[in-house]
């Protein structure tokens, strides 16, 4: 086996480059300098911090600040030195020989992208499960008044005291019958041509007024309210927030880009203002929408007819926009009138000396 | 072995070479090994959700700074994983203090003030943040077992920063080529390879007419005469940087950068991003092959002068994203 190499040699102390012939020896590496010096390097205290790669000369080092270090372009050095080091049971901290092979690499794409999958459809929404309890009421509370203003506008709420009351009368029924809750319930009607609702995080609902006035009767409205609190109350948007939120950054970390988790503010922006909810909240605010009903002995009726409205503005095209995440209209309709029928409710009218007709239409 | 035969090198130089010859930077490199580089790191990082990320940059740079060869020699990076995390969450801090600060006034109907705190400390921690990375990665490379490094302050460039934001406000941009040639004089002028300094004598003046031509053929250009405008200021600005008595020549033209440019983006956009190692390692060459050092230079006789920094304006400038000293 050859045991000398031709090399540079570099002191640490100046940029001055000597031409050395490197001997390997059983225990070290001697460094012989063209003016007749040697230098010893035992193998325990080198470091290897080059030479890892194809066409990358070997550079060892030696010392802690300013190491002296030693280049070796032959590819024959490392291998060499390697066995002589190892049968001697010595060890020097060398770079692992990078795994060049096409199939470790290939194999690494595939998992990589199994794993990323895997991540966004089970990892992220089971993480924002986890850490949305964790996130103080207040904060929702702030996050949901900091955008209120921009969702409802104070020249274009509807001020009228009437329509407040009893607008707060089912708001209050509805919440003494659930569960104790830390959120404070505030609905504010809005002028808008849009037909729509909003739960923002921490207690905040936006009725818009075609939604209201489209209502037959209080119990419908009471639906759509349900539907609104249990959003609030099963943290909707704020697990929305989480997960975009860890989305971002995973995506900032797989492209190598950490102000990507910048990013994440303009898209948790993005949902807070729209604040639609997948699919699976829907659901899910549907289903705790009727049982709430139910359990503050409301007529479900109401709510199953509310979406009938949906229904059929959805059909004459009229929503493009709303519930278009909603599930459909037909499936939720059917699922309704199921879990109606599961409980008989012995209904009391929300609002028995109310003339519905005319409040609804209220504003001013 | 005796232990005598341990004996440091002598410290004067056997043989004092000076020659005035021009020396070449070559890049090595091949997209094959850099795309290995990128898919295990980037498997890594998955695993590790995320903290693997700052071994990973340590792995990249490693390998692009071991394939770049300056007179025969390989540049070396030092920097660990480990700092570059404790780096970086010195930067979370920091720049999520002034986040939470701007958010928490603006809760409380504080909207002007937070904009004013925002914008302010954004303000000051720019050239922080881009001080900070280049100091960084000077101090962290190597060559000949020399480091570089920065010694300039932060006070001084943030006050040339403020003025420079000011002058370029006042003059809708028009300032740019004096602000780009200030901050690049302080930068460069600060920059050291052991106990050799570099010196910048770029004046803004002297592009200023191109760069107002520039302007002027932006829309019957459709924006192209950029790249020329770019290949001029890296030309003029390397020009313009010497080490002792040497001097860099660039030879990057605007027909060079836009092939490059044009091949890299049809090979990124037609491999779904794929390609974007070998564009990377495309556009390393061109960069090295265009750049020359002439002149008087003694390589043998440098000092080593090497200095601590810490990375966390390195990661600063990554969360603000900002490009290290670009054209």
């Amino acid at each position: 086996m050859q045991t000398s190499w031709p090399g540079h040699y570099y002191d640490g102390r100046t940029s001055t480059r000597h031409a050395v012939t490197v001997f390997l020896t059983p225990s070290g590496l001697e460094i012989s300098l063209s003016d007749g010096s040697r230098i010893f390097w035992p193998y325990h205290e080198l470091t290897q911090t080059q030479g890892g790669y194809e066409h990358e000369p070997a550079r060892l080092e030696r010392g802690q600040t300013n190491p002296a270090s030693l280049v070796v372009e032959d590819p024959g050095f490392l291998p060499s030195m390697r066995t002589i080091a190892q049968r001697e049971g010595r060890q020097f901290r060398g770079l692992r020989e990078f795994p060049r092979g096409a199939r470790v690499i290939v194999l690494a794409g595939v998992a990589s992208l199994a794993l990323l999958g895997a991540l966004m459809l089970w990892g992220i929404p089971a993480l924002a499960e986890l850490v949305t309890p964790l996130v103080p009421t207040t904060w929702e509370t702030a996050l949901g008044n900091s955008i209120i203003p921009e969702l409802a506008p104070v020249d274009l709420r509807c001020g009228s005291r009437r329509l407040r009351e009893n607008v707060d009368k089912i708001v209050t029924r509805l919440g003494a019958a659930g569960p104790p809750t830390p959120y404070t319930f505030r609905v504010t009607i809005v002028e808008s041509p849009v037909f729509n609702a909003l739960a923002a995080p921490g207690g905040s609902i936006i009725l818009f007024r075609p939604l209201v006035r489209s209502t037959e009767t209080p119990e419908e409205l009471a639906g759509v309210l349900a539907h609104e609190m249990q959003h609030v109350r099963l943290r909707h948007a704020t697990k929305a927030l989480v997960r975009d939120l860890s989305m971002a950054a995973i995506a900032g970390a797989v492209l190598g880009d950490v102000s990507g988790i910048g990013a994440f503010a303009v898209q948790a922006g993005r949902t807070l203002t729209t604040l639609h909810h997948s699919r699976g909240a829907e659901e899910e605010a549907d289903r705790e929408g009727m049982r709430l009903i139910q359990a503050a002995q409301i007529d479900p009726s109401g709510m199953i007819r509310f979406f009938e409205t949906v229904k059929a503005k959805t059909a004459n095209a009229e929503l493009p926009g709303y519930l278009s995440t909603h599930p459909e209209t037909d499936q939720r309709l059917a699922r309704l009138k199921a879990l109606a029928a599961e409980v008989p409710v012995h209904s009391t009218p929300l609002l028995p000396d109310g003339r519905w007709e005319d409040v609804k239409n209220l504003c001013q | 072995m005796n232990p005598s035969l341990r004996s440091p090198v002598p410290s004067t130089p056997l043989s004092v070479s000076i020659s005035s010859g021009a020396y070449r930077l070559s890049f090595h490199g091949s997209g094959g090994e850099l795309f290995g580089i990128f898919i295990l790191n980037l498997l890594k990082t998955i695993l590790t959700l995320g903290v693997y990320y700052f071994w990973a940059k340590v792995k990249t740079r490693q390998y692009l700074w071991g394939q770049t060869d300056f007179a025969g020699d390989r540049f070396g990076f030092h920097g660990t994983g480990k700092e570059l995390l404790l780096g970086y969450l010195k930067a979370v801090v920091v720049f999520g203090g002034l986040v939470l600060i701007q958010l928490f006034l603006s809760l409380a109907e504080q909207k002007i003030l937070a904009l004013v705190v925002f914008w302010g400390g954004l303000i000051a921690l720019w050239p922080l943040a881009l001080m900070g990375a280049v100091r960084y990665r000077l101090s962290r490379t190597s060559w000949r077992g020399i480091r570089f490094s920065f010694r300039g302050e932060y006070q001084p460039f943030l006050g040339l920063f403020v003025r420079g934001v000011l002058l370029m406000a006042l003059t809708l941009g028009l300032y740019y080529p004096f602000y780009q040639a200030s901050l690049r004089r302080f930068l460069i002028g600060h920059a050291a390879f052991g106990s050799t300094l570099f010196t910048f004598d770029g004046q803004g003046k002297e592009l200023f007419g191109k760069f107002i031509l520039a302007l002027l053929l932006t829309i019957p250009t459709l924006g192209l005469i950029w790249i020329w405008y770019t290949a001029l200021q890296r030309r003029y600005n390397w020009g313009h940087t010497s080490v002792a008595e040497a001097r860099f020549h660039s030879t990057v033209t605007g027909w060079g950068l836009f092939g490059l440019g044009l091949v890299n983006l049809l090979m990124i956009i037609f491999s779904l991003g794929l390609a974007i190692p070998w564009a990377t390692v495309r556009t390393l060459r061109y960069d090295c092959s265009n750049l020359v050092l002439q002149g008087p230079l003694d390589l043998d006789s440098i000092a080593q002068q090497a200095q601590a920094a810490t990375p966390a304006g390195e990661e600063l400038a990554d969360l603000l994203g900002i490009d290290v000293l670009p054209g």
